[in-house]
C-alpha cells in the first residue's frame, strides 16, 4: 500500500510543491499573502503515537517523500491516498480536533 | 547431544508420554508444575535450561529439530489463514455471532443493532483463555475495541448516524463469556450455555485494593468511589490459579472527549493520554460520564486489571487496584516457590514501565483468595547495560507520594519517580513453565533515542531497548535471582531482536535466529504451551515493503527457549493482528485470535466474496488429531 502513488497524485504534490516555493519567492518580495485558520486531525490508529497532522507544519507524505506537504494544506485537501507516516493508516482514520492553527498562504 | 538413539521417540510418542490427554486446564496443569518444581529446582539454573523437564526426556528427545511438530511456511500476502501441511484451521467463532438462539444471526447489510451486539460475540477479539466447569469448556474471550468504518462500514464515510450506532459500537466492546464444544469432531460455539455472558462497558463492577473509595475515584454517580460501570479496551488477559480470569484495560483513554471550549486535560490526566478528543467512539454522546469536562474524575476509574469468576455468571467483576492504573497488556500470573502470587505487568505505550506484583499472602488451593490480588506489593523494573536488573518497590516512601492509593492510581508517575527503565512498549509476558524465566514482548518504538516519553523521562538507547527509532521490536527475557520470583535481583538477555537481513545487515538485520525464512515484525502476544514452546504473534507492519519487505501479513510463529530457534507456523489473512492464544483442555485444538481482518479496507476474511470483515477466533488443529502445544 505504501507503492499506491498515482500520477493524480504525483501531478498534486508536484503543483503543492511549486506553489509552496512560488509562495515562499513571492513572500520574500512582499507578494501578497492571506492568514488562513486550519484545523488539527489526528491519527485513531491504537498502535500509532498517535500522530497528528498539523497543518502549519506539513507532512512528509511517506507515499511519496520527493513531494513533501508544504505548510497551509488543509487535511480535507491532502490526496485520496494520502497516509498517516507513523502507522499508515488512511485519511478516513483520522478525525478532526477542536485544536487551530493560523497559517499564511498566498493570497 | 547424541541424536543417533534408535528408541528416541518421536515427537508425538514423546508428548503423549508427557503429556497423557488431560482433563484439566491450563491453570491447574500451571499450578501443578509450580508446585512440583519447588522440589526440582536447587539454586541457579542455566540460562533458558531445561532442567526440570531434561530430567524426564530421553537425551535424542531433546534435539532441537524435535522441538517443533511442524515444518515452516513461507510468509504470504494472501486473505487467508495459512498453516503448515498436516495442520487445519476452522472459524470457531466470529464477531456478531449471537451467543442466544433468540438473537438474529449477524446481518452484513446492517452489521447488527445495539440490541442484538449486547448479546452477541463482540469485536476484536484478543486475550483468552479455556476453563473446565462442570464438565463444560468455558471460553472468556476480551474484544478489545472497534474498528469504527468497519462496524459503521453501512454508514457515509464509515461515521455513525444515530445514537444506536454508537451504542453498538460501545456493545462490542468489554468480555465474551461462551461455552464451546466440539459436534462432528470440530469445536464451536454452544448457544444459551448458562455460563455465557456479555460483560460491556454498562456492566456493573466494584474497586477493590488500595485506591477503593479515593477521593480521585469518585463520581457524581458514585460519591462512594467504590462502584463501576463496565470495561473497556480490554487487550491481554491471564489466568489465575484459583480459576479466574485477569482482563487487562488498556487503551482506556480513548473513549473520553470534552465539551467544554478550551478544556485542556491536567498533567495526570495528560500522562495517560486523555485530550478534549476521542478517537472517533462517541460515546459521550450517548453517556455523559465520558464527557471528561463535566467528570474529570472518570478515567481514574479505568485502567486496571479486572478478575472475572467465569464459574458464576452473575458474579460482579473486581478492579483490582493494587496491580496499578496503567495501559495494562496482559497479566502473567506465577505461583512462586514459596506460594505467593507473582503478577507480570506491562504498560504499552512507547517509554513506559514493565511491573511485577508480588502478594503478601500464599495461595493454597481451595483456600479465600480474595485478598492475595489486593494486600500486595507493587513494582517496577530497572535495567542495567550489564544484563542484570532489580525490581524497585512503589510505595509512598519510594514514591514520595501521599499514600499507596495515589500509587496505585498514578502508577506512571510514580514508577518515572524512581527511575523506571523506559521500554520498547511492553506487550505480552509469559513465563517458561518449564524453568523460572519469564519473556516479554516489546514491539517497536519509533521514539527510542529520540523522544522522551509522555512524561518526560528520556528513553536513551541501551540495555534491553538497543536500537533507535526501533521499528521492529525484540523479546527480552529475565530469569529472577535464585529461581525466586518475588526476589529483588534478575538477571536478562534478548531472545530475539526482530529485523530484516534481507534490507539491512547491522543491527536493524535481527538478531542471529531471524532469518530471510523466518523473520517478522512488532513481536506481541506471546504465550507458552505446556510442553515450554514460547509462541509468538505479530501486530506490525503489514505493507511488505521498505524496511518490511519480505515480511508478509502478521503471522503466529514458535520459538525454542533453549535453542532460540524460531519458526513460522501461521500467516493471518490480510490487515489483521495475530492475538491471543490458548486451548481446548485436551490440548488437541489450539484456538488462535484473528483481530482486524481488513482494518484498511482490503480484507472480506473469513467469509470471502463481498462480505464484511469479521474479527474471528479459528481452531487449530492436526489433521491426525494429534496433541498440538
Amino acid at each position: 500500500m505504501l507503492q499506491g502513488l498515482t500520477r493524480r497524485h504525483f501531478l498534486a504534490g508536484l503543483a503543492a510543491f511549486f506553489a509552496a516555493v512560488a509562495g515562499s519567492r513571492r513572500s520574500r518580495a512582499s507578494a501578497p499573502t492571506k492568514t488562513v485558520r486550519l484545523q488539527k486531525w489526528r491519527c485513531t490508529n491504537q498502535d500509532c503515537d498517535p500522530y497528528i497532522y498539523d497543518p502549519s507544519l506539513g507532512d512528509i507524505n511517506i507515499i511519496d517523500e520527493a513531494n513533501p506537504i508544504p505548510p497551509g494544506v488543509a487535511f480535507e485537501d491532502l490526496p485520496d491516498d494520502w497516509i498517516c507516516h507513523v502507522c499508515g493508516d488512511p485519511k478516513s482514520h483520522f478525525i478532526a480536533l477542536n485544536e487551530w492553527v493560523e497559517v499564511e498562504v498566498p493570497a | 547431544m547424541s541424536s543417533t538413539n534408535d528408541n528416541k521417540p518421536t515427537f508425538d510418542e514423546f508428548d503423549e508420554i508427557n503429556n497423557p490427554r488431560p482433563d484439566a486446564c491450563d491453570f491447574d496443569r500451571i499450578v501443578d508444575t509450580a508446585i512440583s518444581r519447588r522440589g526440582l529446582m536447587t539454586g541457579v539454573m542455566a540460562f533458558g535450561s531445561f532442567a526440570a523437564l531434561g530430567s524426564l526426556v530421553p537425551a535424542g528427545a531433546r534435539a532441537a529439530s524435535d522441538r517443533f511438530a511442524f515444518s515452516q511456511i513461507p510468509t504470504n500476502t494472501e486473505d487467508a489463514i495459512t498453516v503448515p501441511e498436516g495442520y487445519k484451521a476452522e472459524v470457531l467463532v466470529r464477531w456478531g455471532d449471537p451467543l442466544w438462539s433468540d438473537v438474529a444471526d449477524f446481518d452484513h447489510a446492517t452489521r447488527g443493532s445495539a440490541e442484538t451486539q449486547a448479546r452477541a460475540f463482540g469485536d476484536n477479539t484478543d486475550g483468552m483463555q479455556t476453563y473446565s466447569i462442570d464438565g463444560r469448556t468455558i471460553l472468556v474471550v476480551n474484544n478489545e475495541y472497534t474498528n469504527t468504518d468497519i462496524i459503521w462500514g453501512n454508514r457515509e464515510g464509515g461515521k455513525a448516524e444515530t445514537d444506536d450506532d454508537i451504542a453498538k459500537g460501545m456493545m462490542a466492546h468489554g468480555i465474551s463469556i461462551v461455552e464451546i464444544a466440539p459436534k462432528d469432531g470440530i469445536w464451536g460455539i454452544v448457544k444459551d450455555s448458562p455460563y455465557n455472558r456479555r460483560i460491556t462497558p454498562k456492566s456493573e463492577m466494584s474497586f477493590s485494593g488500595p485506591a477503593a473509595g479515593h477521593d480521585l475515584l469518585k463520581t457524581d454517580a458514585d460519591p462512594t468511589g467504590t462502584t463501576s460501570l463496565g470495561t473497556w479496551n480490554n487487550c491481554g488477559s491471564g489466568p489465575t490459579p484459583w480459576g479466574t480470569y485477569l482482563t487487562c484495560e488498556e487503551n482506556f483513554n480513548g473513549y473520553f472527549s470534552a465539551s467544554a471550549e478550551g478544556w485542556e486535560p491536567t498533567p495526570e490526566l495528560k500522562r495517560y493520554g486523555i485530550s478534549a478528543a476521542d478517537w472517533g467512539y462517541g460515546w459521550a454522546r450517548i453517556d455523559e460520564r465520558y464527557d471528561v469536562s463535566k467528570h474529570p474524575n472518570e478515567p481514574n476509574r479505568a485502567g486496571y486489571v479486572v478478575e472475572i469468576d467465569p464459574r458464576d455468571p452473575n458474579s460482579t467483576p473486581k478492579k483490582r487496584t493494587a496491580l496499578g492504573r496503567f495501559k495494562h497488556e496482559n497479566a502473567e500470573c506465577v505461583v512462586n516457590n514459596d506460594g505467593r502470587i507473582v503478577i507480570y505487568l506491562g504498560d504499552d505505550e512507547r517509554g513506559e514501565f514493565a511491573y511485577r506484583y508480588v502478594s503478601n499472602g500464599v495461595f493454597a488451593p481451595g483456600a479465600d483468595t480474595d485478598a492475595l490480588l489486593d494486600d500486595g506489593t507493587l513494582y517496577v523494573a530497572v535495567f542495567s547495560d550489564d544484563g542484570t536488573g532489580k525490581w524497585v518497590a512503589l510505595t509512598p516512601e519510594t514514591t514520595g507520594m501521599a499514600s499507596q492509593a495515589e500509587v496505585c492510581i498514578h502508577t506512571r508517575q510514580a514508577a518515572s519517580k524512581v527511575g523506571a527503565t523506559t521500554m520498547d512498549r511492553p506487550e505480552w509476558i509469559s513465563a517458561n513453565p518449564n524453568a523460572p524465566e519469564v519473556y516479554m514482548a516489546l514491539t517497536n518504538n519509533k521514539n527510542r533515542g529520540v523522544k522522551p516519553n509522555a512524561g518526560g523521562d528520556e528513553t536513551p538507547v541501551g540495555g534491553p531497548n538497543p536500537r533507535e527509532a526501533n521499528n521492529y521490536g525484540q523479546i527480552v527475557r529475565w530469569r529472577p535471582d535464585n529461581g525466586d520470583h518475588t526476589a529483588e535481583g534478575f538477571k536478562w538477555d534478548l531472545f530475539v531482536l526482530a529485523g530484516n537481513p534481507t534490507v539491512h545487515s547491522d543491527a536493524y538485520g535481527g538478531s542471529d535466529n531471524v532469518t530471510r525464512d523466518n523473520m517478522f515484525n512488532s513481536p506481541d502476544g506471546l504465550q507458552f504451551d505446556s510442553n515450554g514452546v514460547l509462541w509468538i504473534q505479530t501486530d506490525g507492519n503489514y505493507s511488505n515493503a521498505k524496511d518490511f519487505d519480505g515480511q508478509g501479513n502478521n503471522q503466529m510463529l514458535a520459538g525454542d527457549p533453549v535453542t532460540g530457534e524460531i519458526r513460522r507456523f501461521l500467516v493471518g489473512p490480510k490487515e489483521c493482528e495475530v492475538t491471543g492464544l490458548t486451548w481446548t483442555p485436551d490440548r488437541r485444538t489450539m484456538l488462535v485470535g484473528i483481530q482486524h481482518p481488513g482494518e484498511r479496507g482490503d480484507s472480506h476474511w473469513p467469509e470471502g466474496g463481498d462480505a464484511v470483515p469479521r474479527s474471528a477466533i479459528i481452531a487449530v488443529t492436526r489433521e491426525d488429531g494429534g496433541l498440538i502445544g
